[in-house]
């Protein structure tokens, strides 16, 4: 177990890293545990982006059994959100990787 | 059914044994047994022989009378009864003689055939039993000589026994008649019988003792019940069946099967939803002690549930049911998710994601890193196929957008610059001086990055720091070990990358190891108890590998002018390699020791060694050899803050100083080679460093903020790269520059300053041909010092 500060000393340094939108930490079942998004938002990407990583995590497995997703990044036009899933959770985070990149 | 043999028919219709024509039609023989003695004879008055005959006559039905057809005839048993028959077909009437024996030719020719196949084939066998079920066989002479004319070689003479048994008769149909001959033997009984029956027949109608009754059955009243069942309960489960479901519920989950010994796990379905349902209507029942927590406090979670008697039930007593229910859903998510936010997965994945996360914003920089072309070059466009003289005119376009882009690098017409690529800075590190560094020889990405001070200074009494930098995340360590004084120097063991050596401000000497999960900062192994540990700060820790029996060890040196070999075998312990001593002019010095800064190795020679005292003097000392120096070599007028062999040429090092030089030597030389000092240096040089890749190459840093890379092929008096600190930076003051190192995998340099920031330097077109081996490097390297060739 490691100690929550030093989970909320690495989620703050993560929403204060150039792009980053919003950091979201919710259930499998789609409550949110933690999140620095406006309710509504958080709702939505909870809902939704649980429903992709099953189906993802269900296509890695599917293709090897003994395999699992670790890592799940969907690049739009405008956001790159990315979704690190678990057990229990997903840790989702929403980046606007234009605005951040450096020469 | 007159066998073809007896020809001797008689013509009087008569029938044998009793049997008279009667009117009721002629009797026959109830029995159907072949008897031959009985065999009936029916003959007209003429004594005409009419004995029906039978309507088939297969040609090869040569039966006696009686014997039954069906059975058919076994040939070749050893009854021996010779048949010698014609073959004739039987006429209907048996009046016509013998038939041509044409038609029996051609019916028999099959069987004959394979007669005489198989009797070809057994040419031995004299006796000549043929078992055949077949109902073909030869019986007559007649037929038999025309058929042994067939035969090709067979005598006339041999005879053919053939056997005729009966089989068992089988009844059929029996069906007797009603009728019967008068002369039958229970003729008189049936006949007083039939007419007894008779007589009642005709009594019928008027006997007394014929009665006629009828009775009715009771039917019963009917009556109609009915039963609807209860239908089934249904309900609809659907699952979707994956390959990997499938494959959890056999082999028990990812990664539990080293827990559970590779049994399949049992998995009660839905069980771990009736644990929740129950423990949650149980926190909502009324006698609930746990403490209920408001909803609206999220708080520190730690303290979310506690144990409180009467809290529960009060709380829960004016609430309807509903609430309760949700109450206690409350309790249970908000558990669930202190549980998830302490989890260590939760650390893992938001380092993960913090790396994808710089990932998004440092690439071009990672792939700089890497060498891996990016941007404009990394495009095939049609640049690349176009004629030698548009490549020419795009290839100066290019240069220009370069030039633009790198902006304080100096840029040089063979392409070879230098410019900034990352900067590693945190909280922590601000303010703190950089004063060593490591790239680790397992993992070349690793760089620690010690800080303390090179004074004594405020900052010492918060100790000192080590960092753990990765390109992977500029912004945040990896890792980081807090010490209790400042760091002054560190260097990774090459035989076991996991091992940090630390020197400190104050004296100790500390060694750390990385794989260690918990406590990391704890040192494991400290020279903190040991008497005669170094008691000044110390400025050069080095691993030596001593070889296989001897192991690596670590050699110190310190202000206080010693020099000290540790030894991990057995705990820490350590060893006095040499007390430097002041060489020259004694008188008016305060100790007769002196203060020894940089300590170096030479190649692949662990029993000499280099040191750098403060006087700035260098000297050559034997590691089995500890009251004289073996060499000395003098040229700085001041302390030589660093020395440095080449990883190429054991005979050659570079020393640093604060005379603002770096003097190049040769160990067989008293004298040194070459002087380098920019012209516009006024500051001391604070770090040397080979570069690992080319043997003619060197950097380094000063006190004014520059970093300088000199090439020896190409000129001694300048550098060939440099960087200067921009006027917007110096405004502030001068940031001195305090620590350089080369990194092993990557063109890269990285400086510390003094105010904690790193830099990492990516160094274009200082690469050497991949053709260029170390001997070469040696040859080069030889060539340049030699002091001839130069003037």
């Amino acid at each position: 177990m490691s100690s929550i500060t030093e989970v909320e000393e690495t989620l703050a340094r993560i929403q204060s890293h150039k792009g980053v939108k919003g950091v979201l930490i919710c259930t499998k079942s789609g409550s949110a545990v933690r999140s620095s998004l406006p309710p509504a938002e958080t709702e939505t990407y909870a809902a939704l982006i649980t429903q992709l990583a099953l189906k993802a995590a269900s296509v890695a497995r599917t293709l090897d059994p003994t395999d699992d997703l670790t890592f799940l990044r969907i690049r739009s036009r405008k956001h790159e959100v990315m979704v690190a899933p678990d057990k229990e959770y997903l840790l989702v985070v929403v980046q606007n990787p234009d605005e951040g990149e450096e020469v | 059914m007159a066998p073809a043999s007896t020809q001797n028919r008689s013509t009087k219709l008569s029938v044998n044994a009793g049997a008279t024509p009667t009117a009721k039609g002629l009797s026959t023989n109830k029995s159907l047994k072949s008897d031959k003695t009985s065999l009936p004879v029916i003959l007209d008055a003429d004594n005409v022989d009419r004995t029906p005959q039978p309507l088939y006559v297969s040609s090869y039905s040569l039966l006696p009378r009686g014997t039954d057809a069906v059975g058919g005839l076994k040939v070749g048993t050893d009854d021996g009864i010779k048949f010698p028959t014609d073959t004739t077909p039987l006429p209907l009437c048996s009046t016509s003689p013998a038939p041509p024996p044409a038609p029996l030719a051609v019916p028999k020719a099959p069987v004959v055939a394979s007669t005489s196949a198989e009797e070809e084939n057994d040419e031995e066998d004299k006796h000549k039993h043929k078992h055949r079920s077949h109902p073909s066989h030869i019986s007559s002479k007649a037929a038999r000589s025309a058929a042994v004319s067939e035969f090709s070689g067979k005598s006339e003479d041999e005879d053919y026994v053939i056997t005729l048994t009966e089989s068992p008769t089988e009844f059929l149909v029996s069906i007797s008649g009603t009728q019967m001959s008068n002369d039958a033997p229970n003729y008189y009984a049936i006949k007083t019988r039939n007419e007894a029956y008779q007589k009642v027949l005709d009594g019928r109608d008027h006997a007394d003792n014929l009665q006629e009754r009828h009775a009715q059955t009771v039917n019963y009243a009917q009556k109609t019940k009915s039963v609807q069942a209860i239908p089934c309960t249904t309900s609809s489960v659907g699952c979707q069946s994956t390959d990997w479901d499938i494959h959890d519920a056999y082999v028990g989950g990812e990664g539990e099967d080293e827990e559970i010994g590779k049994k399949p796990k049992e998995v009660e379905v839905g069980g771990v939803e009736k644990l929740v349902r129950t423990f949650t209507s149980a926190l909502g029942a009324k006698d609930c002690l746990l403490d209920i927590q408001e909803a609206s406090s999220t708080g520190t979670a730690a303290a979310a549930v506690s144990k409180s008697v009467g809290t529960g039930t009060d709380e829960f007593d004016d609430e309807p049911a509903k609430e309760e229910e949700t109450n206690s859903e409350t309790i249970m998510s908000k558990k669930k998710n202190l549980n998830i936010m302490t989890s260590t997965e939760l650390l893992k994945s938001l380092n993960l994601m913090e790396r994808a996360v710089q990932q998004n914003l440092y690439h071009d920089s990672h792939l700089r890193y890497r060498n891996y072309p990016s941007g404009e070059e990394a495009l095939i466009t049609p640049a690349d196929f176009k004629t030698s003289e548009e490549k020419d005119a795009t290839a100066e376009d290019d240069e220009e957008v370069l030039d633009e882009e790198l902006a304080n690098a100096a840029k040089r017409k063979d392409g070879a610059s230098m410019s900034k690529l990352f900067t590693f800075e945190c909280e922590l590190s601000k303010g703190r001086t950089a004063t060593t560094m490591s790239w680790n020889r397992g993992n070349k990405d690793i760089l620690a990055v010690g800080y303390g001070s090179f004074h004594l200074s405020d900052m010492e009494k918060d100790g000192g720091l080590v960092m753990f930098w990765s390109i992977r995340n500029p912004a945040h360590p990896e890792k980081i070990i807090r010490t209790v004084s400042g760091v002054t120097a560190i260097d990774f063991s090459t035989a076991h990358p996991n091992m940090l050596a630390v020197g400190m401000y104050n004296g100790t000497v500390a060694i750390y190891d990385m794989r260690k999960e918990k406590d990391f900062s704890v040192p494991v192994l400290e020279s903190g108890g040991m008497s005669s540990k170094h008691m000044e700060p110390v400025w050069e820790v080095k691993w030596v590998d001593k070889g296989v029996e001897r192991g690596e060890s670590l050699v110190t040196i310190a202000t206080d002018g010693r020099v000290l070999e540790w030894n991990m075998k057995k705990g820490l312990s350590l060893t006095e390699l040499m007390v430097l001593k002041r060489i020259g002019n004694s008188d008016g010095v305060i100790s007769r020791q002196a203060s020894g800064l940089c300590l170096d190795f030479p190649l692949n020679d662990t029993s000499v060694y280099f040191t750098g005292t403060e006087d700035g003097h260098i000297h050559r000392c034997s590691c089995s050899y500890n009251e004289q120096y073996l060499d000395t070599f003098s040229g700085h007028s001041g302390p030589v803050y660093k020395l440095r062999c080449s990883p190429f040429l054991p005979e050659a090092f570079l020393s640093c100083s604060a005379d603002w030089t770096v003097k190049l030597w040769n160990c067989e030389d008293t004298e040194y080679i070459y002087d380098f000092h920019s012209t516009d240096l006024n500051e001391v040089v604070n770090d040397i460093v080979w570069s690992p890749s080319s043997g003619t190459v060197f950097a380094s840093v000063t006190g004014d903020g520059r970093v300088e890379v000199w090439d020896l092929e190409y000129s001694v008096i300048d550098p060939k790269l440099y960087y200067r600190p921009t006027k917007a930076e110096t405004v502030l003051g001068v940031t001195p520059l305090t620590t350089a190192r080369f990194s092993d995998n990557a063109p890269v340099l990285a400086t510390g300053d003094a105010k904690g920031k790193v830099e990492i330097f990516r160094l274009e077109g200082m690469e050497v041909g991949e053709s260029v081996d170390a001997a070469e490097q040696r040859r080069r390297l030889m060539s340049l010092m030699e002091p001839d060739e130069h003037v």
